[in-house]
């Protein structure tokens, strides 16, 4: 098993883009790896370009940033323009099918997300999702840890739905 | 939420909170600014719970002032802020290092000058750090390059402080601050805390700034049977103004002395990479740890690079610094600024070795690239 990886999370302000990125940190961290997350988001709180980076390794981390992504999820059309012409090409993008209507890359999935949240009945959960999303196509973390970093940062009223939509992303 | 156990994810600003409570600190006075203010959240939640005092207050004059008057009255006190902070605490850092407070101040460094780029680091307080309050002094400034790091570094800012009887800078910058990273927290019962010294003598027979034989003196509380009084305008042992020019000077060296006297105490470096290289570079804080990456990147290519990586900047490694340019063929010092340490750098450059700079002001963790480059303009 693959035990360094660059991840980046991309879309805008108010997808639960940081959160997802603590998550897969914290995920990695009960597997044993060194993990650094850094986020980089503009002055406003809600919408805007933003962006979490998990950098994960079995070894000291110098450079705490993605040089060379293995994975990258983009939200949005400002997120998937931002990486597509610098990913190298074993990078999995992973994006937004509503959102990138035709795609460039040779290395790519496309996922409805909006009509998944719609079958889940929650708009709010799209982090739990692409979570599980990314989790069926790349071993990043064990799904026990990953299970259990979500439990760790999801409120308990809201840890059901969340759950919920992690392992529907997990079979989609 | 209590102290966190085991391995942690945790931020840079978050470890500061705590070492500094794992320190013995017991109150922070601060006005949030980013990209410092989750240390400030942090002591609002927690302090408390430790008998300790947050106060939010007007503004950052008012910040430090606070935590002088706090660590005057026998508390160990700390601020946290960025830039445009950082620049108003500059008369009464000024005021601590004369009053000979013990107190901490970190700066969280992001793009200025001005407001910047409030949420994008830099390390461009460097200078400002060591000469931004007027007049002559003498200053201790630290710069983590890890989340464990900051941990530490402000554990050992505090502890320097107590010791030399003087105010310590924390020069983060948004990278570390802001950056999460997997940490533990020690058992406080394991750490080395060091205490301001008290007075030994009757309250009759103490005077105030009458030092120790290391330059250092006890220092009693405000409250305490022992009479203190400070005094920010020059004064004699007794704390009093004094306006002899005379007991300025006396005042300046001892000042100095307490703490250049001791150099080789507060210096920390760390060498990193293989003895002898083609070249070293000299960093510190975020961009160090980008050498790091640089180091064996550059080895990838077949360039022998090292790395000198001053944990401590104030005072400034002279001696250190001067051996690493004795025997090296280039130095490339890596810097988010325009070239700040890099004139240090070449006033101890004894052997006229070349220096160049790798400077990033780009508003982001420094790129490795542009050392790269540096690195290749020095083998030119």
């Amino acid at each position: 098993m693959k035990n360094n990886w660059q991840v980046v999370l991309a879309g805008e302000g108010g997808q639960g883009l940081i959160l997802a990125g603590r998550i897969l940190s914290e995920a990695a961290i009960i597997d044993g790896n060194n993990v650094s997350l850094t986020s980089s988001y503009g002055i406003a709180a809600r919408g805007g370009y933003s962006e979490a980076q998990v950098v994960i390794s079995e070894q000291e981390l110098y450079y705490p940033k993605c040089v060379s992504p293995d994975l990258i999820l983009a939200l949005t059309r400002e997120a998937y323009n931002r990486y597509i012409d610098f990913v190298n090409n074993d990078c999995l993008v992973i994006y937004d099918s509503k959102e990138i209507a035709n795609p460039m890359g040779r290395n790519e999935l496309g996922y409805d997300f909006k009509e998944a949240l719609l079958t889940l009945g929650n708009l709010k959960v799209i982090n739990s999702l692409f979570l599980g999303i990314i989790l069926k196509n790349r071993e990043i973390v064990s799904r026990e840890s990953m299970i259990s970093a979500l439990k760790k940062n999801m409120p308990p009223k809201i840890l059901d739905i969340n759950l919920e939509a992690f392992n529907y992303g997990m079979e989609m | 939420m209590s102290r966190p156990e085991g391995i942690q994810l945790m931020e840079g600003n978050h470890a500061c909170a705590w070492g500094a409570i794992d320190a013995g600190a017991r109150f922070f006075a601060g006005y949030p600014i980013t990209p410092s203010s989750e240390i400030a959240e942090v002591c609002a939640r927690e302090l408390p719970a430790y008998g300790g005092i947050f106060i939010q207050m007007e503004d950052e004059i008012g910040s430090i002032a606070a935590i002088i008057g706090a660590s005057l009255s026998g508390k160990k006190s700390f601020t946290a802020t960025s830039g445009p902070g950082f620049s108003l605490m500059q008369e009464n850092l000024g005021v601590g290092i004369y009053q000979e407070v013990p107190c901490v101040i970190v700066d969280i460094q992001r793009v200025g000058p001005a407001t910047g780029l409030a949420t994008q680091p830099a390390q461009a307080d460097v200078m400002q750090a060591r000469w931004g309050t007027h007049g002559d002094h003498s200053i201790i400034a630290l710069s983590p390059a890890t989340v464990q790091e900051m941990y530490y570094l402000t554990i050992r800012a505090f502890n320097l402080s107590e010791r030399f009887r003087t105010p310590v800078i924390i020069l983060g910058d948004q990278v570390i601050g802001q950056t999460y990273e997997n940490i533990k927290l020690p058992d406080p019962s394991s750490l080395d805390i060091i205490e301001r010294i008290k007075p030994f003598v009757s309250p009759e027979d103490y005077f105030p700034y009458q030092p120790d034989k290391n330059g250092v003196p006890p220092m009693a509380a405000y409250g305490d049977r022992h009479i203190v009084h400070a005094s920010s305008t020059c004064h004699d042992e007794t704390g009093y103004s004094n306006f002899k020019t005379q007991t300025n000077r006396a005042l300046l060296t001892r000042l100095k002395d307490k703490i250049y006297n001791y150099t080789d105490e507060i210096v920390d470096v760390e060498h990193f990479g293989p003895d002898h290289a083609e070249v070293t570079l000299i960093s510190y804080g975020a961009s160090s740890r980008v050498c790091k990456y640089v180091v064996g990147e550059a080895e990838k290519e077949g360039i022998r690079v090292n790395l000198l990586r001053l944990i401590s900047i104030w005072p400034f490694p002279d001696r250190i610094v001067r051996e690493a340019l004795g025997k090296t063929g280039a130095v490339v010092v890596a810097e988010m600024n325009q070239g700040q340490l890099i004139g240090e750098v070449n006033r101890v450059n004894a052997t006229n070795t070349p220096v160049y700079l790798a400077s990033g002001i780009d508003g982001a963790l420094i790129d490795p690239d542009i050392i790269m480059a540096a690195i290749r303009e020095a083998l030119k």
